[in-house]
């Protein structure tokens, strides 16, 4: 029987695995070795980072952002990118789930020995995912957290005033938002989903290091380097509509290996007409977080949850019922939104907290 | 056939294998001749595909091509094609899987305009598969399945699954993904050339040293010494 080598040129290894993205066979030094240099060509090739950057890594405890975590720290030292890596982890109230996977990162604290921010729901909003999903039901519960942690992050990045946040997200991870966007015909999303830096107009920029990286990579990077990452599910994620989409991935992917990558190439590709009515963009006039509604998403949700109307707010973002809610606030004065300068405004959570973007 | 010659009016049959010559459309022997000689060619083509998926591609940019050439021949300067809203949208996955995201507006817009002098128009893509069929039900209309290449085992027949089982959940499915097909556009320039499209789906080939996912491959084939050659050929057709 023939034994695979190696087939990175000079390495007279043996082939522990072969790679999903390229189909080559390679040792396990040699995956690491590519693996980490197709990460630094992404991190150069797009400038992601800048020296004295202070940037802030989404921790969860999870496969992507520990693999995240060790490949920065690595690359970081090893080419001198200069910059300052802190871990932020949001704790979104799912027993069983997230509480396990929070000793994970607590864990990626000591062993990396980047400080570490936890913030929970509860403290931002006053909801934890469990008591959201016990009045809602299963069904669009992957709505209220997507936008409530996405909020999260921004404030627990502002709060160790942090440059930039980099995120976990994967090239599988990408496909499946650009067919939720086909999907649902958010052709506005679709256009911003394939950037590998997002930012806007008073937002933190957002940077995505493993955009070309397979999600099967990670796992094999993480399984072969003994990474300490939790991995469950998310026990709420299954009956997701994001959840059909994935399983069609996995089947694309299954049949072959290229599909991942050309998903993501189709996406880039894409040009919406000039033509199709595009959302502006605004401040919330309650919490004064980026939206194309006078009244944020994460605000809106909140307000159905607090009036018992959950699902009043769900689905399409509902003109009438962002009138209603912009009628119902009280006059908020903003000060000045260059960067730097805070803005202090009144959020109609129960919290009654002041939100400081 | 029977059921198109009931319509009476001019009927061609050509063998695909011809695609891959420029045959004299004109002489009957010439096009027998060159159709048993390039039959070899056509099958070696498609065993060379590595998956049924890639060959339904092929065969679909043969096909194309084929009419192209005849259309010209015949001074012919539109062709109709049948696709429906089911078919459309399933292409519009399929095409996404395969790496033609450049290529969607003309491949499943109403119009496709990548070859001076002949145009594709899709007269029924805003039509159900039921709806069709309705219609030839009440005006008692016959006609046989349609041929299916796709063996089951393809991205074609996934997607159509995907869309299918999807539909019967959330039933704006099909037309959703249909609407947004037709929000894109193409992102050529009016002036283009003959060198810069594809030699086999006319594509703009678009500039791939730009940051994007196949930089990121070229790259990581370079790390082995190997590389990605897109000389007068797409990034989708290069993977045939």
């Amino acid at each position: 029987m023939d034994i695979a080598m190696c087939m990175r040129h000079g390495c007279v290894k043996r082939a522990a695995l072969k790679r999903p993205k390229t189909g080559h066979s390679m040792c396990k030094e040699c995956f690491f070795w590519a693996f980490e240099e197709e990460i630094h060509h992404t991190i150069t090739r797009y400038k992601l980072f800048a020296p004295g950057e202070r940037v802030a890594l989404g921790a969860s405890g999870g496969k992507d952002s520990t693999v995240l975590i060790h490949v920065l720290k690595t690359l970081n030292d090893k080419y001198n990118y200069g910059i300052e890596l802190l871990l932020l982890s949001i704790d979104e109230g799912i027993s069983g789930y997230r509480d396990d996977s929070l000793e994970t990162v607590k864990r990626n604290e000591l062993q990396y020995g980047l400080p570490l921010k936890i913030l929970s729901y509860n403290d931002v909003y006053g909801w934890t995912m469990d008591s959201i999903v016990e009045k809602i039901g299963k069904k669009s519960n992957c709505t209220f957290c997507g936008v409530f942690r996405r909020q999260a992050l921004d404030k627990g990045a502002i709060e160790l005033k942090a440059d930039k946040l980099a995120t976990g997200h994967n090239a599988d991870d990408i496909a499946e938002t650009i067919l939720m966007n086909i999907m649902r015909g958010d052709t506005s999303r679709l256009q911003r989903c394939t950037d590998i830096i997002t930012s806007s107009e008073g937002n933190l920029p957002r940077v995505k290091p493993f955009k070309y990286s397979y999600q099967k990579e990670i796992v094999l990077y993480a399984y072969y380097k003994r990474l300490d990452y939790f991995s469950t599910e998310c026990r709420y994620a299954p009956d997701s509509y994001r959840g059909h989409v994935r399983n069609y991935l996995k089947d694309l992917e299954r049949l072959d290996p290229s599909t991942v990558l050309n998903i993501v190439y189709s996406g880039e590709s894409l040009v919406v007409d000039s033509r199709v009515k595009r959302p502006v963009q605004r401040s919330c006039v309650r919490c004064g977080y980026v939206s194309s509604q006078p009244v944020c998403h994460s605000c809106t949700l909140l307000e159905g949850l607090n009036k018992d109307l959950p699902r009043l707010v769900l689905g399409k973002h509902n003109s009438i019922v962002n009138k209603q809610l912009l009628e119902s606030t009280p006059f908020v004065s903003t000060t000045s939104t260059s960067s730097g300068a805070h803005r202090e405004s009144q959020c109609s959570c129960s919290t009654g907290q002041h939100i400081d973007f | 056939m029977k059921y198109i010659e009931t319509y009476d009016l001019p009927l061609t049959i050509l063998p695909i294998q011809l695609a891959l010559s420029d045959p004299d459309f004109s002489d009957e022997d010439d096009l027998s001749k060159l159709s048993d000689e390039k039959s070899a060619e056509l099958r070696d083509n498609l065993n060379s595909c590595s998956n049924s998926s890639k060959r339904i591609q092929l065969l679909e940019n043969y096909r194309r091509l084929l009419l192209i050439k005849f259309a010209k021949y015949m001074n012919i300067n539109t062709i109709l094609l049948n696709d429906n809203m089911n078919n459309q949208s399933s292409s519009l996955l399929t095409n996404m899987a395969m790496g033609r995201g450049d290529c969607l507006p003309n491949s499943i817009g109403f119009i496709d305009s990548r070859c001076d002098g002949v145009t594709f128009l899709r007269p029924l893509k805003c039509l159900l598969h039921k709806e069709l069929s309705l219609y030839c039900d009440l005006y008692k209309l016959k006609y046989c399945p349609e041929h299916v290449l796709n063996n089951g085992d393809s991205i074609l027949s996934l997607s159509e699954r995907f869309l299918s089982e999807l539909q019967c959940e959330f039933p704006a499915t099909v037309s959703t993904v249909c609407r947004t097909g037709d929000k894109l556009t193409s992102s050529e320039t009016v002036d283009c050339d003959e060198m810069n499209r594809c030699r086999l789906c006319d594509t703009v080939i678009i500039q791939t040293d730009s940051l994007s996912a196949v930089d990121a491959m070229r790259f990581s084939l370079s790390l082995f010494d190997e590389e990605l050659s897109l000389d007068r050929i797409c990034y989708a057709c290069s993977q045939l």
